[in-house]
């Protein structure tokens, strides 16, 4: 993956990314973890970024680097070091602003057999986690992040992306699933250290195909406890998934009517789990029997 | 009972309710707020939805549809439902 003078045009899920950075560590760490994603060939462009050093006096003695989208700096600057997660955080950021297409349901999605679910979750919850351990077991990663729900039809559209995981979730990770590839790790974030899971190449290569939302289930990673499913009140889940959402309210009846749609075509349960392998194998089993009926 | 005017919601084409089982979530477009709603105040805001009504008119109307053990009770509690729509912004007096 090679950068050029404009930059780099990168599809990434629904969107054309336009990234410029001359950083040669930025570069090599993206050109990792976004290495099975498709060039855009096109001029537009959804998003600019640029990430570059700031023109003033600290660059001279403590390296940094600010995320600017369409030519504007949108944050202060990160160390020279962290630009990977700026990266992310600021792509995040401004697909949150922008992208109100869609409703924007903070939660992870993966998908199996045609039945996608939902994991709508505050930070902390193990979400990101989950999401990412479920891709190492053969489902289709939509995202971590961001559960994008189509204005027009209600379906979910895939934005895969490299899983930042934090602190104890890498090691865990690199244990569940040895073979996973990582990025390098990046030490001393604004939460904690952070490594960037590479997605699998699968899940990236189907990023156009839309998945169908069969389950909304929020996890809640508790340690030493057993993996149980306990059926939640389908109102109790609406208020949960419209509250956790980044633009409920911006779309209006509009994201009231998709919410609905969700929670009323979708079972709704809570999770608490601890054991990756058991939880893995346990949603499997729950995709099977709903295959069955 | 307050019997001096009717209840309406204004601009209740953009009020939308989804009832499952005992609990309703109801959206407002005039203030862009999502509520949820349980027993009577889900009867209540459905009535009004469909037509303005005194007090008296959605006792009645109560009473015609449920079993009603104590009516002094249901009348206490219709006001205070109505009382807490009101302070939502959901429904206005209109006194002729």
């Amino acid at each position: 993956m090679a950068s050029s003078a404009k930059g780099l045009r990168v599809v990434i899920g629904s969107f054309r990314v336009r990234v410029h950075c001359r950083e040669k560590s930025f570069i090599n760490t993206f050109s990792l973890l976004y290495q099975d994603f498709e060039l855009s060939r096109s001029d537009f462009n959804d998003f600019h970024i640029a990430l570059q050093r700031p023109l003033n006096l600290r660059r001279w003695y403590n390296r940094q680097i600010i995320f600017c989208a369409d030519g504007q700096s949108a944050f202060e600057p990160f160390p020279l070091s962290h630009a990977m997660p700026l990266f992310e955080w600021g792509l995040n950021w401004f697909i949150a602003r922008r992208s109100h297409q869609y409703l924007m349901l903070h939660a992870g999605v993966v998908e199996k057999k045609g039945s996608a679910i939902i994991f709508p979750a505050l930070p902390g919850s193990g979400k990101s986690t989950l999401s990412a351990a479920l891709s190492l077991r053969g489902w289709r990663f939509l995202s971590d992040e961001f559960g994008l729900v189509r204005a027009s039809d209600g379906l979910l559209q895939p934005l895969p992306r490299p899983v930042p995981l934090k602190n104890e979730s890498i090691g865990v990770i690199r244990k569940f699933a040895p073979e996973a590839i990582f990025g390098p790790q990046f030490p001393k974030t604004r939460k904690g250290t952070v490594a960037h899971l590479k997605p699998v190449w699968s899940s990236v290569e189907n990023t156009h195909q839309l998945a169908h939302p069969r389950f909304v289930i929020f996890p809640q990673y508790t340690p030493g406890s057993e993996t149980t499913l306990t059926k939640v009140p389908k109102h109790y889940a609406f208020l949960r998934l419209a509250t956790n959402a980044f633009n409920y309210e911006v779309m209006r009846e509009k994201g009231f009517f998709l919410v609905r749609n969700i929670i009323d075509r979708c079972a709704c349960f809570n999770l608490t789990y601890s054991s990756l392998d058991d939880v893995c194998e346990f949603l499997d089993k729950l995709i099977a029997e709903d295959e069955k009926l | 009972m307050d019997s001096q005017g009717v209840w309406i919601i204004p601009g209740a084409e953009c009020l939308f309710i989804q009832q499952w089982q005992d609990a309703a979530i109801l959206f407002y477009g005039q203030s862009g707020e999502t509520h949820c709603l349980m027993g009577l105040s889900i009867e209540l805001i459905k009535f009004l939805k469909d037509a303005p009504a005194s007090t008296a008119e959605l006792y009645k109307q109560i009473c015609l549809q449920f079993d009603v053990d104590d009516e002094k009770l249901l009348e206490q509690q219709i006001e205070i439902v109505l009382g807490e729509f009101k302070s939502l912004g959901l429904i206005e007096l209109l006194v002729a």
